[in-house]
């Protein structure tokens, strides 16, 4: 199950270094859902500490059986001896294909944010988030006590736990990958214990990869970290599934679109103020607001006092079939992020050929080229925006052609660099 | 001798699709939760309808004409009864032909179009009233607003419009805390007779009877009456105003309701202090001994009794704006089917479901709600208006392009 950005981006990410000679072992606070993967390993900590504790604290055949269990979930038949070699062999055989050693293990939160799969809000981490990070740490003494590897790359703060445990028991390095910042997330009122985790995860850290410029000029600035440290390397985006997809357009009016978790961070209320200048001078243009996050009852009501939900809706969470859809429906992306780290999501839009505005506290300002960019609190700019791309097809048009030129920023590209950083720390 | 009057509402809205969403609109034009309203319909008729209007009858043939009650069936109610229970139909048919039950006259679509268009207003009533006389074969002369809203402005329409009198909430800053129990006038008008609601003894059976936690638990017929002969010395008439549905649907028949209403006549009559009448009755034998002043809206609604129920947030405002707005537009087209679909959206519960009133009240709110909160509701109901704005602009494109 992958959901928001981070997700997105170490599924990508972790795809994409499996097919340059690495081993991986990708270790989740829980995995539920059969994940195929090509030469990557799998852990669920919540499996690791269950066996642990049948185990009578040890090593039992149960936990290897686990782990042979886990493994076995590779759907590539070729990898059948991987999986059921004994563990000390891993390094041998990967070493086979590459000049070095070439273990890293990652560590991934799944981010399961109340606001993430359900209809409840966003933004808002589960109760227990503490108690999932510390089970985290404790699966990571087994996993240092049964895997090999050479580096640890851990992926955002819920992680960073682990990650030093794991670096302080082996000695290994560290690259700390960061995706998004409580900053980014809450704005100016962040969690002083977040932002305290994140801090000692960025000390700690040999290495430390910011998904954009933007977000490694806020690591300088916000926790003093030497820009030295950190390297900048873009998300990607999976150009060969930009084909095709059908543009149902049902209602013959122009369609906004805004996608995304529905909180602070995101901008949504700036949609909202934008939405209505161009309601107010345009008869054919209709919104819609897709996502969920614990600011959509805000939303919800503040359409309303505007008093113009007959044309701006509210979508709810949508599947992927779903976005799928909305995106063939839709003329212009939003993307009013008040600080986004990144922002998958406007790429996506291009590759469904949407045209798109973004706001220039964003990553994703720095790699796409051909779109109209604005400050997220410039409602008056945005909703002019707005209005020329609903007024001229033509510029929705160019927007869209010049954003073909996708293909350059790949995962293969982005892992290149990964990889780059790893046989550094290696050696 | 003095008087009791028993009024209950019987209404069903046309309940709305919970999964009538964006990608809908432009495409499907099927708004109503047709499996569920059938299910509901057919529940209530079970639980409340069939059982209650039974026992009316059984008690209206034990005691002759000393038995008397008065029943606002909605419109939507019949056509649903229609569609998916006719037997109910049947019952309340046998029921008015006893001659001890009166028909109240309401707004067919059980609507709050008096705040918003008094064309659409008049022509609700003049549909119910069609309705009442094709169905039932009678004329009703008296007029009960939607949930007991009640306004001066309100009184002078209805007064206007060759009603005798009509019924209204007893709150307490409308009657400027004199009782409830005689027949009033509003201000400024003569000729026109209202009746109020007791609110504590109507309350008693409908919303505290199985409450075991109130001091009055458990309520049975003897201690009722008790009270209404023993707490009401004076007055001319108590009048019991509630849902219909308080029989076996909020109150369940294990609640013991049904005995309570079984005996509850007995327990009156016997005492030969009071006689039931209907609300005609009433008006006729009791002149008006003091004037109502209501420059704001009662209701029977919630704690508050004024509009707050449907009318109390961002999203109830917008919505009933935009539904009302497309009134000209509607009507323009004189298409029998799209009226009937937008009259169908003006039911007041679409609105009550919004509700955002989370204290006390919103429990009640939610109990009856389809939705899981008055937001979905809200995206629900206007995802369908728009779907509906759009066939009209569709129909009048249409129209204007055969000239």
């Amino acid at each position: 199950m992958i959901s928001g950005g981070l997700g997105t981006a170490c599924f990508g990410l972790t795809r994409e270094l499996s097919k340059r000679h690495l081993d991986l072992t990708f270790v989740l606070p829980r995995f539920d859902v059969q994940q195929k993967l090509n030469k990557v390993r799998i852990l669920g900590a919540d499996n690791l500490l269950m066996d642990y504790k049948l185990g009578g604290g040890g090593l039992s055949a149960s936990y290897r059986e686990r782990l042979a269990n886990v493994t076995f979930i590779q759907s590539d038949a070729r990898l059948q001896p991987y999986a059921r070699a004994p563990f000390s062999a891993l390094p041998q055989i990967s070493s086979a294909f590459s000049p070095i050693s070439n273990e890293v293990t990652s560590l991934a939160p799944q981010l399961r944010m109340a606001g993430g799969a359900s209809a409840a809000g966003g933004g808002q981490y589960q109760a227990n988030i503490y108690d999932e990070i510390e089970k985290l740490r404790h699966a990571s003494h087994l996993i240092c006590a049964t895997e090999s590897f050479d580096v640890i790359h851990a992926h955002d703060w819920m992680t960073y736990a682990a990650a030093i445990e794991a670096k302080n028991i082996t000695g290994k390095p560290l690259v700390v990958h960061v995706h998004s910042m409580e900053f980014d997330r809450s704005g100016d009122h962040p969690n002083s214990r977040i932002m305290k985790e994140e801090l000692r995860g960025l000390r700690h850290a040999d290495r430390i990869i910011a998904v954009s410029d933007y977000t490694k000029s806020n690591l300088v600035r916000r926790y003093h970290i030497p820009p030295e440290n950190i390297t900048t390397v873009h998300n990607g985006i999976d150009v060969h599934e930009s084909t095709t997809f059908s543009g149902v357009k049902p209602l013959g009016e122009v369609l906004i679109m805004f996608m995304g978790r529905i909180t602070f961070q995101k901008g949504p209320e700036y949609f909202v103020e934008a939405a209505k200048l161009v309601y107010d001078r345009c008869d054919h243009v209709r919104f819609v607001m897709a996502g969920s996050g614990d600011a959509l009852e805000g939303m919800i009501r503040k359409v309303a006092a505007l008093k113009m939900q007959d044309r701006f809706h509210f979508s709810g969470f949508l599947g992927p079939q779903e976005v799928e859809k909305i995106y063939g429906m839709s003329d212009l992306y939003v993307m009013p992020s008040v600080s986004e780290p990144f922002g998958l999501t406007a790429m996506e839009a291009s590759r469904f050929h949407v045209p798109v505005i973004i706001s220039k506290q964003s990553g994703i300002s720095e790699v796409l080229d051909h779109v109209l960019k604005v400050d997220f609190w410039d409602v008056q700019k945005l909703a002019d925006c707005m209005m020329a791309v609903v007024r001229h097809p033509s510029l929705r048009q160019a927007l869209v052609r010049h954003n073909q030129l996708l293909k350059h920023h790949s995962w293969q590209a982005s892992a290149a660099k990964v990889h780059y950083i790893y046989k550094e720390l290696a050696e | 001798m003095r008087s009791i009057c028993l009024y209950f509402q019987v209404h069903q809205p046309f309940r709305l699709r919970k999964d009538y969403n964006f990608f809908d609109v432009g495409m499907d034009h099927f708004y109503e939760d047709y499996e569920s309203n059938r299910a509901i319909a057919r529940k209530v008729a079970q639980k409340c309808y069939l059982p209650t209007n039974r026992l009316m009858l059984d008690l209206i043939n034990k005691y002759g004409s000393r038995f008397k009650v008065s029943y606002a069936i909605s419109g939507v109610a019949l056509e649903q009864f229609d569609a998916y229970c006719p037997d109910v139909k049947q019952s309340f048919l046998d029921l008015v032909e006893t001659g001890c039950v009166e028909l109240i006259n309401e707004t067919y679509y059980h609507s709050l179009s008096f705040l918003y268009s008094r064309e659409e207003f008049r022509e609700q009533i003049l549909l119910h009233r069609a309705a009442m006389k094709d169905i039932f074969g009678v004329e009703p002369s008296i007029f009960r607003n939607t949930e007991l809203i009640y306004h001066n402005d309100l009184a002078q329409e209805i007064s206007m419009l060759g009603f005798k009198a009509m019924l209204m909430e007893g709150a307490d800053r409308t009657l400027n805390w004199r009782s409830p129990n005689y027949v009033y006038k509003p201000k400024g008008i003569s000729g026109f007779k209202l009746l109020l609601k007791n609110y504590r003894l109507s309350d008693d059976i409908a919303f505290r009877f199985s409450n075991k936690k109130w001091q009055g638990f458990p309520l049975t017929a003897d201690k009722f009456s008790h009270w209404i002969h023993q707490d009401y010395p004076r007055g001319q008439v108590i009048n019991l105003f509630m849902d219909y549905e308080t029989f076996g649907e909020h109150q369940w028949s294990e609640t013991g309701i049904f005995e309570f209403l079984k005996h509850f006549p007995r327990e009156v009559l016997e005492r030969e202090e009071y006689e039931f009448l209907t609300p005609s009755e009433v008006f006729e034998k009791y002149d008006p001994v003091g004037d109502i002043d209501a420059p704001d809206y009662v209701s029977w609604a919630d704690e508050e009794r004024d509009l707050t129920a449907w009318l109390g947030n961002e999203m109830q405002e917008a919505s009933l704006e935009a539904v009302y707005k497309m009134e000209q537009a509607i009507k323009s087209l004189k298409n029998p089917t799209l009226t009937r679909v937008w009259r169908k959206l003006q039911t007041s519960d679409h609105f009550y479901y919004m509700c955002t009133k989370w204290a006390n009240d919103g429990d009640v709110h939610k109990y009856f709600s389809p939705f899981d909160s008055p937001y979905d509701a809200f995206v629900v109901y206007n995802n369908v208006l728009s779907d509906l704005a759009l066939s009209i602009k569709n129909e009048t494109c249409a129209t204007t392009s055969n000239f």
